[in-house]
């Protein structure tokens, strides 16, 4: 009920602030965002809250498009593909992994 | 990490990349130095390039590639900018349907022992993504909570399998293996959201600990929740940036509350899930990760979530090489 509470408290504080223009996106985004701050704060004792954090934190489906292609993170096997699949290569190179840590 | 959504969120760059070329993506901080036949074939290739012609010698090779398997350029470049990318993959399908290259299969080489980079047989993979949580006290344009990183946690076999009792029973507890536990706070608790961080070292961890408690099991599946802290301080290693030549590497820690869940197969003997958070405080800088003037106490959050143990998903943790696995690799 509480988060009920607080949930309802800030989309009217949100609607109050922008009563010439409500954005729904924006008032979406300050709600979830408030929930994650409360489960944040609350040390994710509930399952819910757990999955309110896990949820916020893994990317949405635009920040990961890049996954659509279909790398190999391993130049020997980029070079085996290439001469069976008569392809050539394209090596993304960075310091630091491009499909991990960078 | 601009490239991939720029560059590589692209529809056009996506399927010209799918449908017409063999696509890697590769550290190449490892690669140039390596002395084996795969470093010998990415030097090789990269000297033609872009930074082909260098006047004065520098380490970094980084940029796009394309090139036959044999070794030999059609194209490169070095931008986030998509037109330009799009315009080397155009030049680079041009030269390869002039040439119209055959070549054998390479054979297989010895690896670089410096540098075996190897996944470990039967481990499991964890995706990590790291990002800042959102504050009260600024807007989400000010904490930027769209800026993300990610890393991968490998789980050796043997670990993964004492994380799964005997016999178990609902409501026992068990510790999870102290290397396991190490190796989390010390290579993937790092807050490199913006920016490259170095690890902390074993002096540094001042508290870590995981309790495993089973919450249900029958004949085919077992449950069991994950609880645990990690308190992680390091002083200031005295780095300057030596662009701006400013002391930025303070006094940094983490204080994290871990949780999780596992749900794993008893039938098949398989992991089916194994989601954890890490929710942490963090403070200070160092000398890369852009926290300057963001130097806490703040909010950030690591995620970590079961992959499939395949080829494609091997892109090794940033920190495996050293004591990652204490035992060797």
């Amino acid at each position: 009920m509480r988060r009920m509470i607080a949930f309802a408290a800030v989309l009217a504080a949100a609607a109050f602030a922008n009563s010439q223009t409500i954005d729904p996106d924006k008032l979406k985004q300050i709600a979830e965002e408030s929930s994650v701050i409360a489960a944040f704060e609350q040390n994710m004792q509930t399952d819910e809250q757990f999955q309110t954090v896990m949820r916020f934190i893994l990317p949405e489906a635009g920040e990961t498009k890049w996954r659509k292609i279909p790398w190999t993170p391993d130049i020997w096997e980029g070079r085996i593909r290439s001469a069976q699949q008569e392809k050539p290569m394209f090596i993304w190179a960075m310091n630091g992994d491009p499909l991990g840590c960078v | 990490m601009t490239g991939r959504a720029s560059v590589f969120s692209d529809d056009r760059v996506i399927k010209i990349l799918t449908e017409q070329f063999i696509p890697v993506a590769d550290n190449c901080t490892f690669t140039q130095i390596q002395r084996d036949a795969e470093g010998e074939f990415f030097r090789k290739m990269a000297e033609q390039g872009h930074y082909s012609g260098r006047t004065k010698p520098t380490g970094t090779r980084q940029g796009l590639y394309a090139c036959t398997s044999e070794g030999e350029l059609l194209a490169s470049i070095n931008t986030t900018r998509v037109e330009h990318v799009l315009s080397m993959l155009n030049k680079a399908l041009k030269k390869w349907n002039e040439m119209n290259p055959t070549a054998d299969v390479p054979a297989s080489y010895e690896k670089d022992r410096n540098f075996n980079r190897s996944f470990p047989e039967g481990a499991l993979i964890l995706r990590e993504t790291m990002r800042d949580i959102p504050r009260k006290d600024k807007s989400s344009d000010e904490v930027q909570i769209w800026k993300h990183n990610f890393d991968h946690l490998w789980i050796r076999k043997e670990e993964a399998q004492a994380l799964i009792p005997d016999n178990p029973k609902a409501g026992m507890e068990y510790e999870a293996p102290k290397e396991l536990v190490r190796r989390i706070a010390q290579y993937h608790l790092v807050d490199q959201v913006r920016g490259e961080a170095p690890p902390w070292h074993d002096k540094h961890i001042q508290k870590a600990g995981l309790t495993l408690r089973v919450e249900s099991v029958n004949e085919n599946a077992l449950k069991i929740r994950l609880e645990g802290h990690a308190l992680l301080e390091a002083d200031p290693t005295g780095q300057t940036n030596p662009y701006s030549g400013f002391k930025i590497d303070m006094k940094r820690g983490m204080d994290a509350t871990i949780k999780g869940v596992i749900r794993y197969n008893r039938k098949t003997n398989a992991f089916e899930q194994f989601d954890m958070v890490a929710a942490a405080s963090r403070w200070g800088a160092t000398t890369y990760n852009f926290r300057q003037n963001d130097l806490g106490p703040a909010p950030i959050g690591f995620a970590f979530e079961l992959i499939p143990s395949e080829p494609r998903n091997q892109t090794p943790p940033k920190f495996l090489l050293g004591t990652y696995f204490r035992n060797g690799n």
